[in-house]
């Protein structure tokens, strides 16, 4: 059985209520749906919040996805509507069961290395930037530095051809050079004006 | 797209033009992404000889490409402990168990009841506190003043491995001026309890508000540090 009807098996056991097929088709996807989280929610709300209203989502109506072809752009559509809807509440409120503070891989932990936490504020930047790029190329842009993800796994989940998916990320990228560098010279700008407003 | 034509590297794949910027961002994005073929490499050096800013071009692009992966890899981790709510049964409709969890958790079990405990959620769960209970006699509370209630619970809580101890810190909530030219303080202390459990839960909301246990991989905690 080749990649693809594998996972059309997959996804066709967990239609139908296999719970294994289930959390093992959520543990295969969840990090792109992670990538979709991030293209559109606002910059406060919680990634890992998110990630739980669409896990269920995921499994109350994965029953109602028609056929295994329209998994990926059905679960595309919940994470955007739970990002979107985020962006909708006026005021959020969090109330912990749990708390895990020390869990692992949490995007506030703390890094020490200096290098790396340049490396990773340089990244947070751009991610801002990407997020201001149109939402057909911010999505494939980070569906992308999900790991393994190909043109055609992007195409599927957004609907569209892989010569789309592929023109739209190299766009995408030539955009993003170009926010950053306009945003690098309005910095450099706005220094110089400090220096010369100081002096 | 109309000026890329087909070649026969990926089937259906686009030959790009490198005088086009389209094509000529194709043929980057194809170098970051691995994806070039023999012919996209040929144009790639072609279009360099011309144009050397190509290179420069690549290079950001490439860079960018690697400081975006590692910010979206430092925020997506977070992914890897949402787990599947525990009250997924074997069959659907789903409904009918988030609906049961809405009248009250028919998914709790020891562990979680817990850890709902230990965060102060006593009076929503049945049977809640069992464990503290056991710490002082009735008689001792009777007879002792809060300070020495509290001194034995947290000498009996040290002894039997459920107390840690006190936050030296305390919060002051409010102070009020009295009448009598006193003041009053409000404030918070906080206690750090320990439990042995083998499972932990998160919480998550459904579209009707109703919270939700979801279990947390114990792979995606970190080790507890010794106090």
């Amino acid at each position: 059985m080749d990649e693809r009807a594998t996972d059309h098996a997959l996804i066709a056991s967990a239609m139908s209520g296999d719970r294994d097929a289930l959390r093992r088709l959520w543990q295969e996807h969840r990090r792109w749906v992670a990538a979709i989280l991030l293209a559109h929610k606002p910059r406060q709300a919680d990634l890992e919040d998110l990630l739980q209203t669409v896990s269920l989502q995921f499994c109350r109506k994965i029953g109602e996805v028609r056929d295994p072809e329209a998994f990926r752009p059905w679960l595309r559509m919940v994470a955007i509507n739970a990002a979107r809807a985020d962006g909708r509440k006026t005021t959020r409120q969090r109330h912990g069961w749990l708390r895990l503070v020390g869990r692992s891989g949490s995007d506030q932990e703390a890094d020490t290395d200096p290098g790396r936490v340049e490396t990773l504020e340089r990244g947070q930047r751009l991610m801002d930037l990407a997020r201001r790029l149109p939402e057909g190329y911010r999505e494939p842009l980070l569906m992308r530095c999900v790991k393994g993800m190909s043109y055609r796994q992007i195409g599927e989940a957004m609907g569209l051809p892989e010569t789309t998916i592929e023109t739209r990320i190299a766009r995408g990228r030539r955009m993003l050079r170009e926010l950053a560098s306009s945003e690098m010279q309005s910095e450099a700008h706005e220094q110089a004006h400090a220096a010369a407003n100081g002096a | 797209m109309s000026d890329l034509e087909l070649n026969d590297g990926r089937a259906g794949a686009i030959r790009p033009d490198p005088s086009t910027p389209d094509g000529r961002d194709m043929l980057i994005s194809r170098v970051i992404d691995a994806e070039a073929t023999g012919d996209d490499w040929r144009a790639f050096r072609a279009a360099a000889e011309t144009d050397p800013s190509i290179w420069r071009d690549l290079a950001e692009a490439q860079e960018q490409h690697e400081s975006l992966c590692e910010a979206f890899r430092a925020s997506a981790r977070v992914a890897d402990a949402v787990e599947l709510p525990e009250l997924i049964g074997d069959t659907r409709p789903f409904q009918h168990r988030l609906d049961m969890v809405g009248r009250w958790g028919g998914w709790a079990v020891a562990a979680a009841l817990l850890l709902v405990w230990a965060t102060g959620f006593q009076g929503a769960v049945p049977g809640a506190g069992v464990q503290s209970a056991g710490l002082l006699p009735g008689t001792a509370l009777a007879e002792a003043t809060p300070d020495q209630a509290l001194d034995r619970y947290l000498s009996a809580g040290r002894d039997a491995g459920l107390v840690v101890g006190e936050v030296p810190d305390r919060l002051v909530i409010e102070a009020v001026p009295l009448d009598d030219g006193t003041i009053e303080v409000m404030y918070l202390r906080q206690f750090i309890e320990r439990r042995v459990t083998d499972r932990v839960f998160r919480e998550a909301r459904t579209d009707a508000g109703t919270t939700v246990p979801v279990p947390v991989s114990t792979q995606n905690l970190q080790r507890s540090k010794a106090f």
